[in-house]
């Protein structure tokens, strides 16, 4: 999988560009705060529809002083095995006229062709590979679950489906409980049918996200193995969230039993909302008992392992690796650097040279970026 | 926006960006083409709204919006009395009518059930829907509520309301648009299609 041209409108600090790729690794090199890491947020737009970190849309707008552009502008030419696809999406300030407004909405195209947004994850695949990884152990579970989330939607079309329908049947039940709580209405009997609805997607997106993790993290145990060149048990578990003392019942019988506590709190307490997962080596959770290295060599694992398992389906991911080498000890550089020169098109930043290894640099095109603009050496 | 405007035309500005889909900006360019536009027009304009408040009422029978009550689909002797066909708005009626496939009478519930919009089923038209079923011949309820999960909850309440009357409750298909290309289906869609897939 590749992109063979990537054009930027008033895109984070680009305001045009206009890019051939090769079908290849590329080191981008340029210092601070030049756009290395805007033009690598720029595939993950393609790639999932929205920037890092779940940062708010209007953040991927250019501003213009104190205002932000009509619009930014992301369109990318996207091969996988024997298909070609254009790719646009277009993130708009919703309220032009108030300077202090927050929200954008987006648009995705579709070889011309206006498509929903949760349509679009899987025509780009990529993996993203960024200095701050490391909170996706020592972080909130809600980086966890978005790590899970993106992940799968890229490989599985239904998942973000599934996700937007439970997102929109868990607010009808939070209001629906929240009304009981202030007991504005009797509509007790109504919660039979939200019930149902939210058990079922629950069902399929914990059924995902738990095959997801044994697939992840059987391969991950390797890449493990393989960075600290030893061999440790590295093991994913997910726990689906339970009020202390229901931890032992499920579907219907939990939503019965939590009635009080639900109606009580005016919210579900329960379900893939709140699910969180932790990451053990040697049956230990790795953020409290591992040191910083091994956390680091981790959460490297777990790409490198979701790189390989993405590319199980035939055609690799395109891979983003945002300044990763400056972390990185010279041996571990090289040994991440050939993992990426196995695969397909690559994009890794540096602030400088130096950071990248000898056989990256043989093998790889270097493009420059200063001051929103690139240009290849 | 309003600031500096002649009091007149910045309480128009502010109605009509009270209305759906118009903001600020729409509701004061469209003032500004009223206050240029024929003074016919206006007046066209006048007397129709005039005409929505006095003229038009709810139809005793079926909430449709009318200038007769009850409205001429209740009162058509054209149409069949033991169907009826429940649907969520007006709107909804009139594409159900463009088929030409439903001969029956209607009855608009006025909404969907949406606990976040605080619509419980108290405040949609169901009681006068099982009212009606009791006191009238009834054979069949179509509901034609929206493939929403609104619409489903308020087709689950239906059924459940009716199930002491003798009404066959019935729900329209869910599938394949016409003139849809499977390989394009979204998998919801098609997983339905498949439920309700029906012998030759």
């Amino acid at each position: 999988m590749y992109c063979s041209r990537i054009t930027l409108s008033d895109f984070r600090n680009f305001e045009h560009l206009n890019l051939e790729l090769p079908n290849e690794p590329v080191g981008i090199l340029g210092q601070n705060a030049q756009g290395k890491s805007n033009l690598l947020e720029a595939f993950l737009v393609l790639s999932i529809g929205r920037g890092r970190n779940n940062k708010s849309l209007i953040e991927l707008i250019r501003y213009e002083g104190q205002r932000p552009a009509d619009f930014a502008r992301v369109r990318g030419n996207v091969h996988s095995n024997d298909q070609s696809h254009f790719i646009e999406v277009v993130f708009a300030p919703t309220e032009k006229d108030d300077p202090m407004s927050s929200r954008a909405s987006r648009r995705f195209k579709l070889n011309g062709k206006s498509q929903r947004m949760s349509d679009l994850p899987g025509f780009l695949q990529t993996v993203h590979f960024a200095p701050d990884d490391a909170d996706l152990l020592t972080g909130s579970p809600s980086i966890r679950r978005r790590f899970i989330d993106v992940s799968l939607s890229q490989m599985r079309t239904n998942y973000v489906r599934a996700l937007i329908d439970y997102g929109r049947v868990l607010g009808q039940r939070n209001a629906l409980l929240r009304n009981l709580k202030e007991s504005r209405r009797n509509d007790s009997n109504q919660l039979e049918y939200w019930d149902g609805q939210i058990l079922s997607l629950s069902k399929l997106i914990v059924d995902a996200r738990i095959d997801f993790l044994a697939r992840l993290s059987k391969i991950a145990s390797h890449e493990f193995s393989a960075l600290v060149g030893r061999h440790d048990d590295f093991q994913t578990r997910y726990f689906q969230s339970r009020p202390t003392g229901y931890e032992n019942f499920n579907g219907m019988e939990l939503f019965s039993r939590l009635r009080q506590k639900e109606v009580g709190a005016g919210m579900t307490l329960v379900g893939p909302h709140r699910d969180d997962v932790r990451l053990d080596l040697n049956r230990r959770p790795l953020s409290k008992f591992a040191s910083r290295g091994e956390q680091r060599l981790a959460v490297l694992s777990l790409k490198l392992a979701l790189m390989k398992l993405i590319g199980e389906s035939g055609n690799p991911p395109v891979i983003l690796l945002d300044d990763i080498f400056s972390e990185l000890d010279p041996e571990h550089r090289e040994l991440v650097a050939n993992r990426i020169l196995e695969g397909s098109q690559a994009f890794v930043s540096a602030a400088d040279e130096s950071q990248f290894p000898s056989v990256f640099l043989r093998k790889s095109r270097i493009l420059k970026v200063s001051g929103g603009n690139a240009f290849w050496e | 926006m309003t600031d500096g405007l002649p009091n007149q035309i910045a309480q128009l500005i502010s109605e009509l960006s009270k209305l759906p889909t118009i903001g600020p900006k729409t509701a004061a360019r469209l003032a500004f083409f009223l206050l240029k536009a024929p003074s016919n027009q206006i007046l066209d304009l006048e007397r129709s709204l005039e005409a929505l408040r006095v003229d038009i009422v709810l139809c005793d029978i079926c909430f449709n919006y009318s200038d007769n009550n009850p409205c001429s689909f209740c009162t058509n002797s054209d149409r069949e009395d033991y169907t009826l066909c429940v649907v969520e708005d007006p709107l909804d009626l009139l594409a159900i009518e463009r088929t030409g496939q439903f001969r029956g009478r209607y009855h608009v519930l006025h909404g969907a059930i949406s606990p976040l919009e605080g619509i419980g089923p108290g405040d949609l038209k169901i009681r006068e829907l099982v009212e009606r079923v009791q006191t009238h011949e009834i054979h069949e309820v179509v509901v034609a509520t929206n493939a929403t999960f609104e619409g489903d909850a308020t087709a689950l309440e239906i059924v459940r309301q009716l199930e002491s009357t003798n009404a066959i409750v019935t729900r329209l298909a869910r599938g394949l648009a016409t003139g849809g290309d499977i390989e394009y289906a979204d998998s919801a869609t098609l997983a339905q299609a498949f439920e309700g897939r029906r012998k030759f």
